[in-house]
């Protein structure tokens, strides 16, 4: 079914100008010698490191192959039996995310996912917690856009009563008042959290000002005043919409038995019913105009800043075309972004960028955390080089090539770990990929050609397309946006726009 | 186990990587999978190691593992921000990233060659040691010890105050970003001031301060460098898919022929004790203010430290867990709780901190907390917590285990703290042994609140000075903000 990859050895790449190594743009340092006043003759070169060493033969290596089995109730089974470490990773993947949220009550998706393990079947709260600490099994509930994820870490030993611990959290949720109430409060008290700080205030604004209060702009943990605005009834509507099996899917990952684990999930699933309820979220209109977005940390000594544009959708076709060309832009440590903004000019700590894709939607950011007083300047370089990529210094052969083996050569190293393994295998019914995905990912990267990575960045190189939010001290960026002739609309601490933002209903 | 102190440890990277953690040798039978409810005794976690050492004092920790085909090297240097000396501060997490500027026979970003290679390479320091690392594809292992034999034995011809005067922004930058402007980002640094007396290894924090970092000097890194970064006093590490004989023989290539030097000694501070408790308080630019209480307790692997790890699961992990369902759960006082240690080379510091919740003043949740905390060491765990504990640090060691550079890791802090790398069977058996009387004797020996570091996160000004009250026995005496 799937071809072993061979990895190319690169070292001849390495060892060539190409990379100014040791061999190439500098001298050898025989010949330095043989520049230098001759006083006193220097000690031969060391052969051992005049070229970077030459890889032994590279291995045959086949990616871990994922399977797909579905139960009668619309529940999919995807395995990916792999791993020599006794752990497991469990996701229930739930296909109602934040972007069913009503913009007033933003938050409640995950709020109502929390309450599921919130005492279920004959454990209460507390007992439930136990059990899972007994079993050293790790639960937790996240919410994205498009989709619920409950998650488990397990020894594999234990697979079997974590599962049966799953169906009692999603299928038998006791939901009671009270805990409502208290997991309620420790909601806003992490809203209230999260308004203290830069990094998670930039993650709403970004997304309140790429896609308003439509799909995609709402933050899933909510706000204050949304999360107040939340109801015990609503909690519980949203629990009976989210945990059904239709839509639903199931991913075990790691050094379980295949048949073993299916048998487990036909056990504590098998007779779950329940239907979808279809809810639709609008996209809207992208902004056009480009503005600068601020969010105010008076005094803040950095500027937590990010530049970026919509983009495709998990299906996009440009995807593979798309990761090869950030790679050297944005997505490594020696990509541009980083090279110019740390390593060149001591702005940060690190730069980097990523796309960001949803079933309906995505994002292109550039992202950084600057000193205060040269945010403008950190933008301007961003700018020149998104800029450079489709003029003056669009992405070279060698910097293709370095992007697709390192993709390549690197592959193996991202199994390495039941977690990361976990979340390859989710990420296929998250992002509608088909199960041989990851076993054809190589195949894939490597068809894309410096032409063809090029002809992908395109979308992304003119700053006009961009929106800039920054969480930082406004007084010191005023000016600084305003001499890059930016119009600099201040937000809160929740990312609202002043005007055309959310609807905020008082209940 | 020590999932705090990783935390810690790694925060100093120099390239903001991700990193990762480690995983065992003998994959469980499909006997022992069979019995699906038995949690403890079927699987151990291993690591198997051949230690020795080269003619040069270089000491080599070896672990072949074919599973996978990528090799994983780390170098250890027994040099640490402990090490440092008045006024410079910060200064060997700041040499670490020069490390990654370029050595004499590659002068470029370190980097650079392993990302084309789709390397995880990366370094970090804490007050006991630095370490250096890359898991690469094997056909590239000598690369890396190309590579890393090339910046110990040569970092010095290429270095340049361009280098030093660009890392030092990069390293102040990282200070703002993970201390200065992360909400109650400055606690570590506080806590190690207030709780270790001037001169102490551990007073100042990793990261150090803006005035020591700009009076760094090239003379200064060439003296480092000349005297830390020397075969005796550092060990390799190198586990993954390689050939035993081969690996030996370009291990000697590279490393066999360097000056050898000598072991830095480990700093022996006076016994480090707190007479008296302190109150300090922060203003930081936050809604919901915090309490972090913390106390001197015993060095890595020491008596008690296994324990005391036991008790913070006891203390906080899981809604049932003593602080947790008390102050969290029931009384509400509080959004969060956590305790856990901080083990190091020297010392440890356990630590409890827990942020309001909306509405609580923070005096009435230090009061609860310190009230909760003395009934919950009036008695001993329970059978069934001491069980959930356990299992807890079995599934960590497994963790620790799951990759070949964190097994690299593993090796090397084992090999740092005890002296050699073949130690986690001990390590394990120190989780499993405890009983619950030990873990309760542990927490009554050690969280005293006459012994303990208060510190208060209150909203306000991050420029506002810190306060600093010191408490005799009873009555609380003001001090000169400082």
């Amino acid at each position: 079914m799937s071809q072993p990859f061979r990895y190319v050895p690169l070292v001849y790449l390495l060892t060539s100008a190409a990379l100014g190594g040791c061999a190439g743009a500098k001298p050898p340092a025989s010949q330095e010698k043989k520049a230098a006043p001759a006083t006193q003759a220097k000690p031969p070169a060391d052969p051992r490191y005049l070229a970077l060493p030459v890889p032994t033969s590279a291995p045959d290596w086949t990616p871990p192959t994922a399977s797909k089995a579905s139960l009668e109730n619309g529940l999919s089974v995807w395995q990916m039996n792999y791993g020599k470490t006794p752990l497991v990773s469990i996701h229930l993947m739930l296909p109602t995310g934040s972007a069913f949220d009503p913009p007033e009550k933003a938050g409640l998706s995950l709020l109502s996912a929390d309450l599921l393990d919130e005492g279920a079947g004959k454990y209460s709260a507390l007992e439930l917690s136990d059990r899972l600490g007994e079993l050293a099994t790790d639960y937790s509930a996240s919410a994205g856009v498009d989709y619920v994820l409950l998650s488990m870490e397990a020894l594999s030993e234990n697979l079997g009563p974590s599962l049966e611990l799953l169906a009692d959290i999603v299928r038998r949720p006791r939901l009671s008042r009270k805990e409502f109430d208290r997991r309620k409060k420790h909601h806003l008290a992490v809203a209230v959290s999260n308004e203290d700080d830069p990094s998670a205030s930039r993650s709403k604004a970004l997304a309140r000002v790429l896609f308003g209060d439509g799909y995609g702009g709402l933050p899933p943990s909510g706000t204050k005043a949304s999360l107040e605005a939340i109801t015990y009834n609503d909690a519980i509507k949203r629990v009976k919409a989210l945990t059904v099996p239709e839509g639903a899917h199931i991913a075990i990952a790691g050094m379980v038995d295949k048949d073993e684990a299916s048998a487990f999930v036909e056990k504590a699933f098998g007779d779950w019913q329940g239907t979808r309820l279809k809810l639709e979220a609008q996209l809207s209109d992208p902004a056009q105009e480009k503005k600068a977005y601020v969010v105010d940390f008076e005094g803040a000594a950095q500027s937590s800043l990010a530049i970026a544009t919509r983009a495709g959708t998990n299906s996009d076709p440009n995807y593979f075309a798309e990761e090869v060309m950030n790679q050297k832009l944005g997505e490594s440590f020696t990509g541009r972004i980083n090279m110019n903004l740390r390593e060149d000019k001591g702005y940060t700590y690190g730069a980097f960028s990523r796309f960001r894709r949803y079933d309906k939607a995505g994002y292109y950011a550039l992202a950084s955390d600057v000193k205060s007083e040269h945010t403008g300047d950190s933008i301007r370089e961003v700018f020149s080089e998104l800029t450079a990529l489709c003029s003056s210094r669009p992405l070279t052969e060698k910097e293709r090539d370095e992007s697709v083996e390192g993709l390549l050569l690197g592959y193996p190293m991202t199994f390495d770990q039941v977690s990361s393994l976990g979340y390859r295998l989710v990420s296929l019914p998250i992002h509608e990929r088909p199960v041989d995905f990851w076993t054809n990912w190589p195949s894939e990267v490597k068809k894309i050609t410096t032409a063809r990575a090029n002809e992908a960045a395109k979308p992304y190189c003119n700053p006009e397309h961009y929106q800039i939010v920054i969480a930082g001290d406004h007084k010191t960026l005023v000016p600084q946006l305003e001499a890059l002739d930016l119009e600099v609309v201040l937000l809160d601490r929740d990312g609202q726009l002043p005007q055309e933002g959310a609807v905020r209903k008082d209940h | 186990m020590k999932r705090r102190q990783s935390i810690r440890a790694l925060a100093l990277g120099a390239g903001l990587l991700a990193t990762t953690v480690w995983a065992a040798d003998s994959p469980p039978t499909k006997e022992a999978k069979a019995s699906p409810a038995s949690s403890s005794e079927s699987l151990v976690p291993s690591l198997p190691v051949t230690q020795y050492t080269l003619d040069n004092g270089l000491t080599v920790l070896l672990s072949e593992d074919h599973a996978l085909p990528s090799v994983a090297v780390q170098v250890i240097y027994l040099v640490g921000s402990g090490h440092e000396v008045v006024g410079r501060t910060g200064f060997a997490h700041l040499f670490e990233h020069l490390m990654f500027q370029g050595s004499k026979h590659f002068d470029h970003e370190y980097f650079a060659p392993f990302e084309p290679i789709g390397a995880r390479t990366n370094g970090t320091t804490n007050s006991d040691r630095t370490v250096y690392y890359e898991q690469v594809p094997r056909q590239f292992a000598e690369l890396s010890l190309w590579m890393e034999s090339d910046r110990m034995r040569s970092l010095l011809p290429v270095l340049t105050q361009e280098k030093l005067d660009n890392q030092r922004d990069v390293v102040k930058n990282e200070r703002r970003q993970r201390y200065e402007i992360t909400p109650y980002g400055l606690a570590w640094t506080y806590l190690d001031e207030a709780l270790y007396p001037v001169g102490h290894p551990y007073h100042h924090s990793t990261i150090g301060s803006h005035e020591d970092l700009s009076n760094a000097t090239l003379s200064d890194v060439r003296e480092f460098f000349e005297k830390y970064y020397v075969p005796s006093n550092a060990a390799l590490a190198v586990v993954g898919d390689f050939e035993d004989a081969n690996m030996r023989s370009l291990i000697e290539k590279y490393f066999g022929d360097m000056p050898s030097g000598k072991r830095a000694p480990t700093p022996t501070p006076a016994p480090v004790s707190l007479p008296a408790p302190k109150h300090w308080i922060a203003e930081d630019t936050i809604q919901l203010p915090r309490v972090y209480f913390a106390w001197l307790s015993p060095a890595l692997f020491a008596p008690g430290d296994a324990e005391l790890d036991l008790l913070s699961n006891v203390l906080s992990s899981g809604k049932s867990s003593r602080l947790f369902q008390s102050l969290v759960y029931e009384q509400k006082l509080a959004k969060d709780v956590d305790a856990f240690q901080v083990s190091q080379k020297l010392n440890g510091m356990y630590v409890i901190q827990a942020t309001a919740a909306p509405g609580t003043e923070l005096d009435e949740l230090a009061s609860a907390l310190q009230k909760e905390l003395t009934l919950a060491l009036a008695t001993p765990p329970s059978e069934s917590e001491m069980n959930r504990a356990r299992n807890d640090y079995k599934k960590g060691f497994f963790h620790r285990l799951e990759t070949y550079d964190s097994r690299a890791g593993v090796l090397a802090s084992y090999f740092l703290h005890t002296g050699k790398g073949d130690y986690v069977k001990e390590d394990y058996e120190r989780y499993l042994a405890p009983t619950g009387q030990a873990v309760q004797d542990a927490g009554q020996k050690y969280l005293n609140f006459q012994h303990a570091v208060r510190l208060d996160f209150v909203p306000g000004k991050k420029s506002t000075p810190l306060k600093k009250l010191e408490l005799n026995s009873s009555t609380p005496k003001k001090e000169a903000a400082q």
